[in-house]
């Protein structure tokens, strides 16, 4: 539901907030492919990128180029900022929505920590990093070479050494 | 022939931000799937050290990364050993020369355990250890007699502070812990029990209150004591357990049966239960696997078979412990008779020494006999071995975790 204020920006959301304040002011983002986001700036300035960007006054009219996300990527982030401006404090509410945010493939996970880490968006950061440690830490080294693409270097005696060397770890 | 993995990029130097930045060349065989190296390091610091040994074995370039020194302040370090010195203290205390021995296939680089970069050292008795930080009594060379300062160092950083007197008379104190948890908190607390002169109880002096310090104020407080029981401490050669922001340590409390006693930094928090029936040795108590566990030897069939035991306190508001393992000495000795009663082992082949169980995994280290044999007990292969004779041990023996992070609460 919108409504148009008296300097004529939009005002997006619940109408829960009667006055026109500096969070629902909008602003553009573009993907590196060149799609076009329009996201509140309170949602935006979930990135610590974007929010220094706004306070030092680097944001025209135009918008925020970010030649390091890819569309799909961003609109993830998006998302999740969204969501997490908008009701903080329901803690269940939020914990689900984040378990479903980060059921998704690990390279997809891969490209959000990429995206979190250029936007400097801790919270996501930490969810992403822990969801993909979760899923890892007990991994065999076989199945960690897989899902990383990694071949193994050693050669068979050096390998067989550093396995002798950290036993404890595989018992 | 393999491919060749990924050069890593050179490490930043001084990078402070906490953003981390990656670089402009895809990482790893897959070319835009993975992640850079500091992104994986940010991975990997949220992974158990356990693991982190394991994913050494995955590659040189994997192995360099846990390995290197920059990564060590944000990487999970594994228990690498043990402090003990050749001298029998009858306290929970080292006295130089301070031993560290490793337990097999934990490497750290050396490190200065017997504290030689704290300042004008006349003399330093090493009090407790919590995760990686050290407490001691420095008796510096301005001082005389036995006044000392207590001291909280990292001899992995050699970072250390000086703590200002508690005000309580060294007489007064039954026993001093350090708590220290970086997961809840990058402060640290030293707790000091106080006792009465014991002249109210015939049993011995009573715990009546705990002065606690805090890094965080700088200050101590001192908190007179809200347990239901009183509390004596059950002898001042264990361990204690600092977990969940609680003080945890074995007493005696109402009708001298054993208990464990638990404080926590604030004294809000003032609780104590019972420990499981039977034990014939005074427990041990460990932090592992995020729970306080509880070993101890107990008798079955009339005193034929005796066992060793381990329970995990579920919570502390069933009080219950669970049997997490139990086997019996026959299978764990051999067949050798150890004595169990502490301080009569000149009698039989030796005695008992606790050492740790491993934060991590079922692995629980001690020593036996008149070697003094330093074996591991894998509890979930229910399988011993001796790892060396510890010519020089006498216990305590006091577990130690690597700690490479720079704290501000250690500002020298």
């Amino acid at each position: 539901m919108a409504a148009t204020t008296a300097d004529g920006s939009k005002v997006v959301g619940g109408g829960e907030k009667s006055n026109v304040d500096e969070e629902s002011k909008m602003i553009t983002l573009f993907s590196s492919d060149g799609e076009r986001f329009e996201v509140t700036q309170e949602a935006a300035a979930m990135s610590q990128t974007i929010h220094h960007m706004m306070e030092d006054g680097c944001v025209d009219d135009e918008g925020v180029h970010l030649p390091n996300v890819g569309s799909s990527i961003l609109a993830m982030v998006i998302e999740y900022c969204n969501r997490h401006v908008a009701s903080p404090d329901e803690k269940e509410d939020i914990r689900s929505f984040d378990a479903g945010f980060v059921n998704v493939e690990h390279h997809t996970l891969f490209d959000i920590i990429r995206a979190a880490n250029y936007l400097d968006v801790k919270e996501l950061m930490d969810l992403c990093c822990q969801t993909v440690a979760d899923s890892i830490k007990s991994k065999s080294v076989e199945e960690i070479r897989e899902l990383f693409g990694i071949v193994n270097d050693f050669t068979p005696e050096e390998e067989a050494e550093i396995r002798k060397e950290n036993q404890w770890a595989f018992e | 022939m393999s491919i060749p993995t990924d050069r890593s990029p050179p490490w930043e130097e001084g990078r402070t931000s906490p953003r981390v930045r990656s670089s402009s060349t895809p990482p790893s065989g897959t070319a835009a799937e993975g992640l850079t190296d500091d992104l994986l390091v940010e991975v990997l610091s949220r992974v158990p050290a356990k693991s982190l040994c394991r994913f050494k074995c995955v590659s040189n370039h994997w192995l360099s990364l846990i390995d290197h020194p920059d990564h060590r302040k944000k990487l999970p370090q594994a228990l690498a050993g043990f402090l003990h010195s050749s001298t029998y203290t009858y306290e929970w205390r080292l006295e130089a020369p301070i031993h560290f021995t490793s337990f097999p296939g934990r490497r750290c680089p050396p490190v200065d355990t017997s504290c030689t970069f704290l300042p004008n050292s006349r003399r330093v008795h090493l009090l407790d250890c919590c995760n990686g930080l050290l407490l001691c009594r420095w008796y510096d060379i301005s001082s005389e007699g036995d006044r000392f300062s207590y001291v909280v160092c990292n001899p992995a950083t050699t970072q250390w502070t000086v703590l200002p007197g508690s005000g309580k008379a060294t007489k007064e104190v039954s026993a001093v812990r350090l708590g220290f948890d970086p997961a809840l908190s990058s402060h640290f607390h030293v707790f000091e029990l106080v006792m009465d002169d014991g002249s109210g109880c015939l049993l011995g002096p009573v715990v009546v209150g705990v002065a606690v310090y805090s890094s965080e104020t700088r200050r101590w407080a001192y908190k007179e004591k809200r347990w239901n029981a009183r509390i004596r401490l059950l002898n001042d050669e264990l361990a204690s357990v600092f977990l969940n922001g609680y003080l945890h340590f074995q007493a005696h409390g109402s009708e001298v049966s054993p208990c464990i006693a638990v404080l926590d930094t604030e004294g809000g928090t003032w609780m104590d239960f019972a420990v499981p029936d039977g034990g014939i040795l005074d427990g041990f108590i460990q932090r592992s696997q995020g729970r306080l566990n509880y070993a101890n030897f107990q008798w079955y069939e009339d005193g034929d078979v005796t066992r060793l035991v381990v329970y995990v306190l579920d919570n502390y508001e069933s009080k219950e412990w669970i049997l997490k393992h139990s086997v019996e000495t026959s299978c764990l000795f051999g067949g050798i008779e150890y004595c169990l009663v502490r301080g009569i082992d000149y009698i039989m082949s030796g005695g008992f020494d606790w050492i740790a169980i491993d934060p991590e995994c079922n692995l629980l280290f001690f020593t036996v006999g008149w070697e003094n044999k330093f074996m591991c007990y894998s509890m979930d292969r229910r399988q011993v071995k001796m790892i060396s004779k510890l010519v020089d041990g006498k216990p305590p023996y006091i577990p130690y975790v690597p700690l490479y992070a720079e704290l501000q609460s250690l500002p020298n």
